[in-house]
C-alpha cells in the first residue's frame, strides 16, 4: 500500500487541480461574461432559448477539439526547437504561423462539425442554419487556444479549459437566452429594445458570475 | 451607388460598425478599461482593416469563388501578425498592455464583414476608405467607453489623474460589467435621436 | 453578428451544388471543373507561399528587436526589486526615501553587466547550477516546477564576488490571485531578513481593485519589513485588512491590504512565504558562511 500511496495522492491533486481548472473555465473566468469573447454570436443568436442551446453546444464541442488539437500542433511544429525530433534536426521556430495555423485549424474543425452534423443531426444542423459556419470567426474559440497557450497549459489541462470554457458560454447563452425570451413582450422603453437590453442584461450577469470568484477549492 | 464621402462618414455614426451593424464587440469591450490599451487597439484595428481591404480589393479578380473566405482570413491573419511583430518591436509595453486582444482582431467580424461585404465588390481606393470609415466609427466608440471607464473607474483620463489621490473609485465600472452597460446606454441614446427611428427593434 | 435573417455570410455549399447540377455535355464540363479545380489549388499555394515568406522576413527581422525588449523589461523588474526606480528619462524630482536611488531605463544593462551575479539555484540541494541561465530553454519544465530558481545578487563590485557576500538578493516570486497568476520580484538585504523592496510586474486582477498591487503605494509598505524571524525561520508575512496606521507600523511581518481585494492580498501573501521557502537550503548556506568569522 505504501507504494501506492504517494501515486493515489499525487493523481489526487492531479484531478483536484483540473476540477479547480474546469470550475474557473465554467464560472469564474467565463468567456462572455469576464473576457467578453463571443460577443457577436452571444448577442445574435440569443433571442430564443433553442438555437441558444445548440450554439452552445456547437461551441463546447469545437472549443473541446480544438484547444488540444492546436496544443498538439504547436507543440509538433510550431514551437522553438519542435522540429529537433524530425531527422532534419532543426531548431527552427515557426511560431510566426501560430495564428494562420490555428485559425485554420478551426475552419477546418468547423467543417468537418458541419458535414458531420448534417449527416447524423439533421435537425441541429438545420437550426443552427449560418451561425454554424459563423462559429469559426467566434473570438471565443481562438480566444481559448491563444490563453491556453498564454497560459502554458499541458494537452490534458487544454482538454479541460477548452470544454470548460465552452460549457460556460453554453450557460451564458442559455441564461440570456430564456431572459430574453421572458421578456419578450415587456414594457422596455424605445430606444432599449433589443440589442440596448441586451447589453445591459449581460452586464447583470456578469455581475452575478462574479460571485463565483470568491470560491476557494 | 454612396458618394465617397459617404463611404468615409457613415461608419461613424450612422452606419456604426458596433453600435449599429452589431459587430466587432467582443474587443470593445475587453480592452476599454482605461484610454491607453484602446488607443493601441485602435490604431492596430485602423492598420489591420486598410491593408486587408486595399489588399482584398486589388486582387478580388483573381481570387477563386470558393476559397475566397479562405484567402480573406489569409491575409487578415498575416496582416495581424505583422501588426504583433511591429508592436513586439517597437512598443512593448503596449504589446504587454493587449496581449491576446491583438491576435483577436483576426476574429474581429467588422474585419472580415468589410472585406467579404465591401473590398471583394469594390475597387481598391473605395475599398481603402470603407475601410477606413469602419475602423474610425469602431474607434470612437472605444474612446468614449474607454474614457467613461476609466474616469469613473480609476478617477484618471489615460493615466492622469484627474479628482487626486482620493477618488474611491468606481469598481463597476472598472469591472467588465461596466463596459455592457455603458454600452448598452449609448445604444439607447442614439436610438433615441430623431433621426435613427428605423433603428429601434420591434421586440425584444 | 447582424440577426438571423439579414446575413449576407455565402453559403459555399450552395454554389458547389449549383456547379454539380449543371447539365450539358460531360468531358468539357469535367474539364473545366478539373481546370478550375487546379487554378484554385494553384493560387492557394502561391498565397500560402507569399504569405509565409513575408511574415519569415518580419519575424526574423524583428525578433531581435523583441528579444531585446524582453530582456531589458526582465532587467528593470529585477532592479525595481534592488530597491531602484526606474525611469524612462531623467525628471528634476528626488526619488522618495523608500527607495535606493534611481536609473535611467539606458543605464539598466550597464548596471546589470556592473553589480548583478544571475544565477540558477536547484531547489532542494541549494547548490548554484552551473552555467545556467534564467532564460534556459533546457530548464524550462524545471522552472515551471520551480525546482529550478534564477536568483540575482547584487555586488558593489562585481569582480569581487567570489570573494565577498553580495549586498542584497533579488528573489522571483509567483502564485495565484484572484483572476491568473500574479508575478514578481522580491529584494532582501544582505541579512536576509529585512526586504528592501518588492515589484509585481504581471498580473491579471481588476485594476483599481487587486490590481492596485503594482502602485507604489502598496509596494512602499513592504520596504524595511522582515521576511525572517529572530530565530531564524521564514515569517509568517501577512497582508492584513488595511487597519490603524500605527498596528501596521509597529508589526514587521505584516502590511496592510487593499480594501475589497482581499482574496489578492491573501494570494500574494501566501506565494510570498512559499517562495521565500523555496530558496531556504541556499541562503541557510549564505547564512551560515556569512556569519562565521
Amino acid at each position: 500500500m505504501t507504494l501506492f500511496e504517494p501515486i493515489l495522492a499525487n493523481f489526487a491533486t492531479e484531478i483536484v487541480d483540473l476540477i479547480s481548472l474546469a470550475v474557473k473555465a465554467i464560472f469564474v473566468e467565463n468567456m462572455v461574461l469576464a473576457f467578453f469573447l463571443g460577443m457577436c454570436s452571444f448577442l445574435g443568436v440569443s433571442k430564443r432559448v433553442g438555437t441558444a442551446l445548440g450554439l452552445g453546444m456547437a461551441v463546447i464541442l469545437v472549443l473541446g477539439i480544438t484547444c488540444p488539437l492546436n496544443w498538439l500542433i504547436n507543440k509538433m511544429f510550431l514551437a522553438d526547437g519542435a522540429w529537433l525530433w524530425s531527422m532534419l534536426g532543426l531548431e527552427i521556430d515557426l511560431s510566426f504561423l501560430q495564428l494562420i495555423c490555428f485559425i485554420a485549424v478551426i475552419a477546418s474543425t468547423v467543417q468537418v462539425l458541419e458535414m458531420i452534423l448534417d449527416k447524423f443531426f439533421p435537425p441541429l444542423y438545420n437550426s443552427l442554419g449560418i451561425f454554424l459556419p459563423l462559429i469559426t470567426v467566434n473570438c471565443a474559440i481562438l480566444g481559448g487556444s491563444l490563453f491556453m497557450m498564454e497560459r502554458e497549459y499541458n494537452l490534458v489541462e487544454s482538454t479541460v479549459f477548452g470544454f470548460g470554457s465552452g460549457i460556460g458560454f453554453f450557460l451564458a447563452i442559455g441564461g440570456l437566452a430564456a431572459i430574453r425570451q421572458r421578456l419578450r413582450y415587456s414594457n422596455v422603453p424605445d430606444g432599449l429594445r433589443g440589442l440596448g437590453m441586451a447589453f445591459i442584461l449581460t452586464g447583470l450577469m456578469a455581475i452575478g458570475f462574479m460571485a463565483f470568484g470568491g470560491i476557494k477549492l | 451607388m454612396k458618394s465617397t464621402k459617404q463611404i468615409l462618414t457613415d461608419p461613424l455614426s450612422d452606419d456604426n460598425p458596433i453600435t449599429v451593424q452589431m459587430l466587432g464587440i467582443c474587443s470593445a469591450l475587453a480592452v476599454t478599461s482605461s484610454m491607453k490599451p484602446a488607443v493601441v487597439m485602435s490604431i492596430a484595428v485602423v492598420a489591420v482593416m486598410c491593408f486587408s481591404s486595399t489588399v482584398i480589393s486589388l486582387i478580388r479578380k483573381i481570387i477563386p469563388f470558393k476559397i475566397r473566405i479562405i484567402v480573406q482570413m489569409l491575409v487578415i491573419a498575416s496582416a495581424v501578425t505583422m501588426v504583433e511583430f511591429v508592436l513586439k518591436a517597437l512598443d512593448y509595453d503596449a504589446y504587454r498592455l493587449l496581449s491576446v486582444f491583438v491576435a483577436l482582431i483576426v476574429t474581429n467580424c467588422i474585419v472580415m464583414g468589410r472585406t467579404e461585404g465591401f473590398a471583394l465588390a469594390n475597387p481598391p481606393v473605395p475599398a481603402f476608405l470603407d475601410a477606413l470609415g469602419n475602423a474610425l466609427g469602431y474607434s470612437i466608440i472605444l474612446i468614449i467607453v474607454a474614457s467613461l471607464r476609466e474616469i469613473l473607474g480609476a478617477g484618471e483620463w489615460y493615466g492622469i489623474s484627474l479628482f487626486g489621490e482620493n477618488y474611491p473609485g468606481n469598481g463597476l465600472a472598472a469591472l467588465p460589467v461596466g463596459a455592457f452597460i455603458i454600452i448598452g446606454l449609448i445604444i439607447w441614446v442614439q436610438r433615441s435621436l430623431p433621426k435613427n427611428k428605423e433603428l429601434i427593434e420591434e421586440t425584444n | 453578428m447582424p440577426a438571423n435573417d439579414d446575413v449576407n455570410w455565402p453559403d459555399q455549399r450552395e454554389s458547389g451544388v449549383k456547379t454539380e447540377k449543371k447539365k450539358g455535355d460531360k468531358p468539357p464540363a469535367d474539364k473545366k471543373a478539373t481546370a478550375e479545380a487546379l487554378r484554385t489549388l494553384m493560387f492557394a499555394a502561391v498565397t500560402c507561399l507569399i504569405v509565409s515568406a513575408l511574415l519569415a522576413t518580419a519575424f526574423v527581422a524583428l525578433k531581435p528587436l523583441a528579444d531585446a525588449n524582453e530582456r531589458a523589461f526582465r532587467q528593470q523588474n529585477v532592479i525595481n526589486a534592488f530597491g531602484y526606480q526606474v525611469e524612462k528619462s531623467a525628471s528634476a524630482e528626488e526619488a522618495p526615501d523608500y527607495y535606493v536611488g534611481t536609473m535611467l531605463r539606458d543605464e539598466v544593462d550597464d548596471t546589470f553587466a556592473k553589480h548583478v551575479k544571475t544565477m540558477v539555484i536547484d531547489a532542494e540541494t541549494g547548490e548554484i547550477i552551473e552555467g545556467a541561465m534564467p532564460g534556459d530553454k533546457a530548464l524550462k519544465q524545471r522552472f515551471k516546477e520551480k525546482s529550478a530558481l534564477p536568483l540575482y545578487a547584487w555586488y558593489d563590485d562585481l569582480a569581487l564576488a567570489d570573494e565577498q557576500p553580495a549586498q542584497a538578493y533579488v528573489i522571483p516570486i509567483s502564485g495565484y490571485g484572484l483572476w491568473g497568476t500574479i508575478y514578481g520580484y522580491l529584494g532582501v538585504e544582505v541579512d536576509l531578513k529585512t526586504i528592501r523592496a518588492i515589484t509585481f510586474y504581471k498580473h491579471k486582477e481588476t485594476a483599481g481593485l487587486g490590481g492596485e498591487i503594482d502602485k507604489e503605494w502598496f509596494t512602499k509598505q513592504f520596504v524595511g519589513k522582515k521576511i525572517r524571524y529572530p530565530s531564524g525561520g521564514i515569517a509568517d508575512f501577512e497582508v492584513v485588512k488595511a487597519k490603524k496606521e500605527k498596528d501596521l507600523l509597529a508589526n514587521p511581518y505584516a502590511v496592510g491590504g487593499i480594501s475589497a481585494a482581499t482574496i489578492t492580498g491573501d494570494g500574494v501573501e501566501k506565494f510570498l512565504v512559499e517562495d521565500a521557502k523555496r530558496f531556504e537550503p541556499y541562503f541557510q548556506k549564505i547564512l551560515a558562511a556569512n556569519a562565521a568569522p
